[in-house]
């Protein structure tokens, strides 16, 4: 990690701050952290990753060689992992939310955890992890392409998430000038 | 002959939003695709020199053409992962408000301009530039 990078990350913490302003507390949710976190660390586990490399590598600019590419193999698995998460998250989410469905009061709560988790999921999976990648990949002797699907998985993420956001509104508005 | 590419994106989208371009213009959703976008690529060691040398000149070495491709690509990936996250971040904002309709309004606005402007980055300045310099080898 070199001085740009921790720049870096500091303007995306902020940057998103600045979006969430006085809202900071409803963007945390200990549950979603858990099983978001959770099931990323236990995916990589079972995977048989080498989990402590993959700090290393990020955290000491001395890694040898191997534990580099063990680690690029590991963050790049991740990506893949989180989307996993998530998808177990919208499931959760979304049988809380049925189950509810005679309390409407409780609706816009359970929403929020299934969307808090998909949420923490794309932060990890579309920025965090790629971004650790690509640095890691930087210090390999030979130059490496970028992955041809980061782009379109991205679309995918963004369109995934504009269709839910217009049902969801939606949905929310009928109901309520309905009752 | 980029710059006038990138002016003429610009001007089309103001054509057509017309009386209501002003409504485009949302200060905490640009900041975050915007300025995250920067820190997303800062934070992932992509050469930023690069990129921007690739945008205003033609003739470029072959490493930082690559670079610039490089950069170029992430720029597009981080900037419709960070709509994506945006978009959510603001129903969220909807959600909690939604017994207060003045509130809802700030939620609604990053939640459409953030995917708004990802896809402006991503699609109408990412995605031309890497796809020439990829073609020009």
């Amino acid at each position: 990690m070199n001085v740009p990078r921790i720049v870096g990350f500091v303007m995306l913490i902020t940057t998103l701050m600045v979006g969430i302003g006085s809202n900071l507390s409803s963007m945390t949710d200990p549950g979603s952290l858990v099983l978001v976190v959770g099931g990323i660390l236990g995916m990589l586990l079972l995977g048989r990753h080498n989990i402590g490399g993959m700090i290393t590598a990020v955290f000491s600019d001395n890694a040898d060689e191997t534990t580099v590419r063990q680690a690029i193999e590991g963050y790049k698995m991740g990506r893949y992992y989180s989307m996993a998460a998530a998808a177990v998250a919208l499931g959760i989410g979304s049988i809380v939310v049925l189950k509810n469905l005679n309390d409407p009061g409780s609706i816009g709560p359970g929403l929020a955890i299934a969307l808090l988790s998909t949420l923490y999921a794309l932060l990890l999976g579309f920025v965090l992890f790629p971004g650790l990648q690509s640095g890691l990949e930087n210090r390999l002797p030979e130059p490496v392409p970028v992955d041809e699907r980061l782009v379109p998985g991205a679309l995918l993420a963004l369109v995934f998430c504009t269709v839910m956001t217009v049902a969801v509104f939606g949905v929310l508005t009928a109901s309520f000038t309905a009752g | 002959m980029r710059f006038i590419g990138l002016i003429l994106v610009v001007v089309a989208i103001v054509v057509a939003a017309g009386a209501h371009a002003s409504a485009l213009i949302d200060p905490p959703s640009f900041i975050m695709v915007f300025i995250g976008t920067i820190g997303a690529l800062l934070f992932a060691g992509v050469s930023i020199p690069s990129m921007l040398k690739a945008f205003a000149s033609a003739n470029l070495e072959e490493e930082v053409k690559q670079q610039a491709i490089r950069g170029w690509k992430f720029a597009a990936g981080f900037s419709l992962a960070l709509g994506a996250s945006a978009t959510f971040i603001g129903l969220v904002i909807m959600l909690k408000n939604m017994d207060d309709p003045a509130a809802i309004g700030p939620g609604f606005a990053i939640a459409n301009l953030t995917s708004f402007y990802a896809l402006i980055i991503a699609f109408a300045i990412s995605l031309p530039i890497y796809k020439s310099l990829e073609r020009n080898p």
